[in-house]
């Protein structure tokens, strides 16, 4: 237990009296960490985004005026009933009526076209399936004989191509975002790696005393990763707070454009328990690796 | 205590040492002459396993010390104390915490080192300077900090190479009589140097080396090349 306080000691010591390397490498970390967190976070509205618009294709199913309540009634339930479907709701003519009369509410021509008195607005069912994919199946059971006769008419929402646009984005900014990502990895990994290297070469005397006087070889190597996972752990809190803040002042400003109802500042907050656990992870993965390798190629000496 | 077999070692086609013989009795004061490059380093290379023989096999305090795996050479060395000419001090930790680095190292609790590094500091009277910095030192202190430092373990064996090599007389002459006061107390010393007057003046036993061979092992020797 000695040995590991003793262990962080040194580690603390040999971050604290190589500033100026410390601080390059705690910078490297820093914008790594901010570009790959910036990426997931675009990742995450876009996926958000396109939950919602899928949420919102539906397929609406128009009936003829003399079809009885009690047979959209009976579709109803046994549309309910199939897998595929999630959710069906039926629209009544005053429902849609009501509907008419929102949608138009700042139009008096257009709203004043209906009327209690003149309602020309067709009952209808909205069928929500499961996935959008199931619309085409769900839509063919419903043109079966039986219902047919019974309908006017069925449409599809627009949102299918505008999911089929995010969709496409999503997948762009995922690709992109990867590479830019594993390229700042790669960038960081090299300069850890260096800076520790560094660090054990301006401290090469010390090491040799170390094992002169019967230093094991973990003892010697631990302050190294030590200083390792302190690069990362820096460099995490540090783009953890230009994330925080930066967002906190852009919020305003971008948040109309991702159509998120609550602010992009509230819905980072939200997920910053992920945000921490991510960075934290990715850092120490890197210090560590970084200082191992760093120490590994340096100590091969010892198996002389 | 000190047992070489048949050692050989060989740098590329440079033969450094060219079978060496010789044992080591517990309690015994040993001084390793010759001229330079007729192996002495090679020796207490050899001695701390910094090297390995090419051929041939030592024995040290128990240890068979041309087998150990680098998994076990750290704890080997806890039990020889090892002094350079230059002294090794860190330059960056004053006179207790060069002493007590050997002991943290090694994991000794901090209670152990705060009642051994006092004791060991006052053996080499250098209590009274615990706080300053190697820069701050004489020649001789920072030699007989280094012995302090390579005490804290209580090794059987203490090798010293060149120790007096970077001092006056009068500093060379208390390293002496430090090494063998620690030989009083029982500590083999094995004490490789170029000093004629220190070997001639100890009356004690003298190996001489000459082109790696061993060429002379006299019980009260002189510095003879």
């Amino acid at each position: 237990m000695s040995s590991l306080l003793r262990i962080v000691k040194y580690g603390f010591q040999n971050f604290w009296r190589n500033k100026a390397l410390s601080f390059v490498a705690v910078t490297i970390m820093t914008f790594t960490l901010l570009t790959i967190t910036m990426f997931v976070i675009l990742n995450l509205l876009v996926i958000f985004n396109i939950n919602k618009v899928k949420d919102r294709i539906d397929l609406t199913v128009y009936f003829k005026d003399d079809v009885t309540d009690q047979a959209i009634f009976d579709l109803q339930k046994n549309l309910a009933n199939l897998p595929a479907v999630k959710e069906v709701t039926y629209v009544s003519k005053e429902d849609a009526l009501k509907r008419w009369q929102q949608q138009f509410n700042d139009n008096d021509s257009l709203k004043g076209i209906v009327s209690q008195a003149y309602n020309p607005l067709p009952r209808s069912l909205e069928v929500s399936p499961q996935d959008p994919s199931q619309l085409p199946q769900i839509e063919n059971i419903i043109h079966q004989d039986v219902y047919a006769l019974m309908i006017a008419d069925t449409s599809y929402t627009r949102n299918k191509d505008i999911v089929n646009r995010l969709l496409s984005l999503l997948q762009f900014i995922k690709r992109s975002g990867l590479a830019i990502g594993l390229f700042f990895i790669l960038i960081s990994f090299l300069v850890i790696f260096n800076t520790i290297r560094l660090t054990i070469f301006t401290k090469r005397d010390e090491i040799e005393v170390m094992k002169l006087v019967g230093a094991a070889k973990g003892f010697i190597r631990g302050p190294f990763v030590v200083e390792g996972v302190l690069y990362g752990l820096f460099g995490s809190i540090f783009s953890l707070l230009i994330i925080y803040f930066g967002v906190y002042f852009l919020s305003p400003y971008v948040s109309p454009y991702f159509g998120l109802e609550t602010d992009l500042f509230s819905y980072l907050v939200k997920y910053i328990p992920v945000i921490v656990a991510f960075q934290f992870g990715v850092a120490t993965i890197i210090g560590t690796i970084c200082s191992q390798f760093a120490m590994w190629r340096h100590l091969r000496i010892w198996s002389r | 205590m000190i047992i070489f077999e048949n050692i050989v070692k060989t740098y590329g086609n440079l033969s450094a040492l060219d079978g060496v013989n010789f044992s080591v009795d517990q309690g015994e004061f040993v001084s390793l002459v010759g001229p330079s490059g007729s192996g002495k380093s090679t020796l207490i290379k050899l001695l701390i396993c910094e090297e390995r023989p090419t051929k041939g096999k030592i024995f040290i305090a128990g240890f068979e010390v041309t087998s150990l795996s680098p998994d076990q050479i750290p704890f080997y060395r806890r039990h020889v104390g090892v002094v350079f000419q230059d002294y090794k001090l860190l330059p960056d930790k004053n006179v207790f915490e060069n002493v007590s680095y050997a002991m943290e190292v090694s994991g000794r609790s901090r209670l152990e080192i705060r009642s051994q590094v006092p004791k060991i500091l006052d053996l080499v009277g250098l209590f009274e300077k615990k706080d300053n910095y190697p820069v701050e030192l004489s020649g001789g202190e920072r030699q007989r900090v280094a012995i302090a430092r390579s005490l804290v373990h209580q090794p059987k064996l203490i090798a010293a190479d060149e120790p007096t090599g970077n001092l006056d007389p009068v500093n060379t002459w208390e390293i002496i009589q430090l090494l063998l006061k620690i030989n009083q107390q029982g500590t083999t010393v094995l004490l490789a140097t170029h000093n004629k007057e220190v070997v001639d003046s100890l009356q004690k036993r003298v190996i001489t080396l000459n082109n790696g061979r061993i060429v002379r092992d006299q019980m009260r020797g002189k510095y003879v090349i």
